[in-house]
This record gives C-alpha cells, structure tokens and sequence, in this order.
C-alpha cells in the first residue's frame, strides 16, 4: 500500500511538472511587476520581462527591463536592461530544475543632476537558479552575481507565482541585495519587493 | 577544443566588460572646503532655490558680522519654488557618506521680522539615491519627508530638529532644548556632523561657543543615524517654509557660511 502511494505521489508530482512545464519552457512569456518597498521607503519601480522557451532543451533566453521612479514603465530618468542566457544542466521528472547563466546588465541613467555620481554602464552577470514547480506553482531562487571596476554585488531574487489559469500567473518576488567595494571594509544591503502578473504566450 | 577556447573567450570577455562603478558610495570621500563669506559680493559658489535672485537675495553692507558684505535673504508670502515657501541658497557634494564634517555661519533676524510659526533657517536635506536609479519626484511620490537635520527659528527660539524617517514629513523631533534668539542680533552657529546610515552617525552642535547637544555622559555628540541613502545629503541656509506660506515679508542675514574639517576652520 505504501508503495503504491508513493509511486501514485510521483506519478501525480510528474504530471503536474509536466503541466508546469508547458507554461515554463514551452511558450514565450512576458510578466510585468511593481514595487517596491526599498530598504526604509516606498520608492515606485515597474519592470518588463520577456522570456523564450526552452531552445533545443537546453537554453533559454530572457530580458528585463526596469523603470525607476515609475509605475507606468515609460521614465525620463533611469533604467536597467537586463538580457541573459540561461543553460539547464539537470532537468529531473521531479519538478526540480538547475540552471546557469550569462548575461549582461545594462545600467541607463539620465538624470542630468549635478549631485548625482551615477553613470550609464554595463556589468558582465553570472546567474544561477534553482526552481521547484508543481501544478499550481512555481518557485524559482536565482542568484544574480555581478561584477564591477571597485567591487562585486550578489543579489538573491526569490520568487513564487501561483498559476491562475492555464496561460497566467500572478508572482511575488524579494530582491535582496549584497554590494561589496573591493578596497573597503564596509559592505551594502539593498531590498525590493515586487508584485506582478506572468502571462504564457 | 576549439569550442572550449570559444567558451574560454566569453567567460574572459564578460568578466572584463565590468565598466562601471558599485552603486554604492565609497565611504571617505573628498572633503570640501567652502568659504561662503559674502566678501567678493556674489552668490557665485551657491546654488540657488531662489524665486527671483534680485529680491530674494542681496549683498548688504550693513548689518554684517564680519568683513564689508552680508546676505540679505527675505522671504515673501507668494515665494513658492520647487514645492514650497522658500528662499535658500545651497551647496552641494558636502555631507558625503560616512565623512566627518564642521560647518559654521552667522545670521541675524531682522527687528521687523513677524511671523512666529517655524521657518528653517539651515537644513542638511537628503537625496535620492541616484546610483541606484532613484530621482526627485517619481511618479508616484510616495516619500516625501523632512530633512534628517535642521535648524528652526520658531516663536524667538532655535531649535535643532531630526528626522528618522524617510517617509514621513511629521515626526521630527528635538534635540537638546531650544536657545531663545533676539531679534537684530548676530548668533554665530557651528554644526559638526557624522555622516552615515547608522547609529555611529553624530550632531555636535554649538551655538555662539555654547554647546547645544545635550551631554550624554561622555561628551555632546548626539548619535542618530542622520542618512537615508549613501548618496549622501546636501547643505541649504536661508528661510524654508515647506507648504506653510508667511503671512508677511520676512528678513534673515547670513554671514560667514563656510564648511570645512575643524571648528577653527569655519568658526566666524
């Protein structure tokens, strides 16, 4: 009897991964979220991300853009692009999933300020992720690791998102973030939260 | 192989494509040393939060606390600018994260001054934090607030007003007691400052050589973290009235505004 439970469990646990699967890996998908509740305020950000499916099983390709100071997606002020490559290394029947990635992080600023030091650039980013789904749900915990001329920052962006209907799921993501200078003691920790909706092409 | 050195490539081209900066202050930054004394009769070194520079701000002779010239700053019930009741001049790029740093002026209330409710005469006001994509007045604005550090002429009296939270426009709260002031007298004002985003974070200070913070068992400096963001804070002087508009014209002079590494430095 136990045994034929868990082999029910696992029949069912790769029914659902299967189901997940068509909505994760076999549609093009864009999701659109907002936040966010920084570090000690509430400062608006909206983000547009579109990613493809699985490409020959192995790779996926994926790009965010980010609006600071905005709700609407469209600023005058500030912008992150955010393209990467992702390859999937283990692909297990259990609703386990790795993967590892490349890409590029796009830092736009157009504030014209002269208190302000920020400046346009791009940063090489590793990324690694590690997601469970089931029927209903999907929760991914990947870790972004970038690099830059005087230090290095890991950013962990967990994120659940529970499937509403066949093509669409709302998702809740933190971003918590670790900025280290390479030359100075003293380290930096940053957190956003956002709320958005996922919808399968 | 040759796809090895073609990976090979990548990984070397990534890992030194990094062009930009940590957005994140570095602490330590160059400390500036201002001299704002009037004496060469311009507002060349300021930067203006001025409704109109000919009527708002003017280089006088008399009064002056030290030297030939002073600023005359008046405020006026319709002067409104960039969200508020206000005539200010400002420096920028001089409260940089974790940086130690005295600041030091002069002012003197003008006998015909009137209104008694609150009027900053100096504020150290926050930023937002540029490096990290953020700028004024996004859309929505949901953060509006009070300057972490302030000073307050209000009913006679000068008080020293903090603000902990960034989101909020009323809950600052006081520091040490207030110093009654008398109108057509000059008051000399030293402030030294710890900039950081902690508890480390200090107020010391003085108002005619009399510290003001209250003594807290050691010496007057008076820990409270005085940054929102590592993006530092900027330095303004003159009248701000925030949405509360005067009900008459109002004078205030300024002399001596300098900023440096010591009391003796920007002491007038």
């Amino acid at each position: 009897m136990k045994k034929f439970v868990l082999l029910l469990i696992l029949i069912l646990n790769g029914q659902y991964y299967d189901a997940q699967l068509n909505n994760e890996f076999k549609h093009h998908s864009i999701s659109i979220d907002f936040g966010s509740l920084r570090n000690r305020y509430i400062y608006p950000i909206s983000n547009i991300r579109y990613q493809t499916p699985l490409v020959r099983d192995k790779f996926r390709f994926s790009s965010r853009l980010r609006s600071y100071g905005t709700l609407y997606l469209f600023t005058k002020d500030a912008y992150d692009m955010t393209s990467i490559a992702e390859y999937f290394i283990c692909n297990n029947s259990n609703g386990f999933i790795f993967s590892a990635g490349l890409g590029l992080d796009w830092r736009i600023r157009l504030v014209n300020d002269i208190r302000s030091s920020a400046s346009t650039s791009v940063e090489p980013l590793f990324l690694l992720n590690f997601q469970y789904s089931n029927s209903k749900s999907l929760m991914k915990i990947p870790i972004w690791n970038r690099f830059y001329t005087n230090g290095f920052s890991f950013t962990i962006l967990p994120e659940y998102s529970f499937q509403l209907t066949s093509r669409m799921a709302i998702f809740t993501r933190y971003e918590c973030g670790y900025l280290k200078h390479y030359s100075f003691s003293n380290s930096e920790w940053r957190q956003d939260l956002f709320i958005g909706l996922n919808v399968s092409l | 192989m040759k796809n090895s050195l073609y990976l090979v490539n990548i990984f070397a081209l990534f890992l030194f494509s990094s062009c930009g900066k940590l957005p994140s202050s570095e602490p330590n930054g160059t400390l500036i040393h201002f001299n704002g004394d009037f004496e060469n009769a311009t507002f060349s070194n300021f930067h203006y939060l001025i409704p109109d520079i000919s009527i708002n701000t003017t280089i006088v002779t008399n009064p002056v606390r030290k030297g030939n010239y002073a600023l005359k700053n008046t405020l006026r019930p319709d002067d409104y600018i960039n969200n508020g009741y206000r005539a200010e001049l400002a420096v920028y790029n001089c409260a940089e994260y974790k940086t130690d740093v005295f600041y030091g002026f002069s002012f003197l209330i003008d006998p015909n001054y009137t209104d008694s409710s609150y009027n900053l005469i100096c504020q150290w006001q926050d930023l937002p934090n540029y490096s990290q994509g953020e700028n004024w007045q996004p859309h929505p604005n949901l953060r509006g607030s009070s300057p972490p550090i302030a000073l307050v002429y209000v009913n006679g009296k000068l008080e020293i007003k903090m603000n902990d939270n960034p989101q909020s426009n009323n809950h600052t709260f006081l520091v040490g007691s207030p110093t009654s002031i008398l109108k057509g007298e000059w008051y000399d004002v030293v402030a030294h400052i710890y900039w950081n985003d902690n508890q480390t974070a200090f107020l010391e200070l003085w108002v005619d050589g009399e510290l003001k913070t209250p003594f807290n068992g050691i010496d007057n400096k008076y820990y409270q973290r005085n940054l929102f963001n590592r993006d530092g804070n900027y330095f303004k002087f003159g009248q701000y009235r925030g949405k509360n508009n005067p009900v008459h014209e109002n004078t205030i002079f300024f002399d001596e505004v300098k900023i440096g590494s010591s009391y003796n430095e920007v002491s007038p």
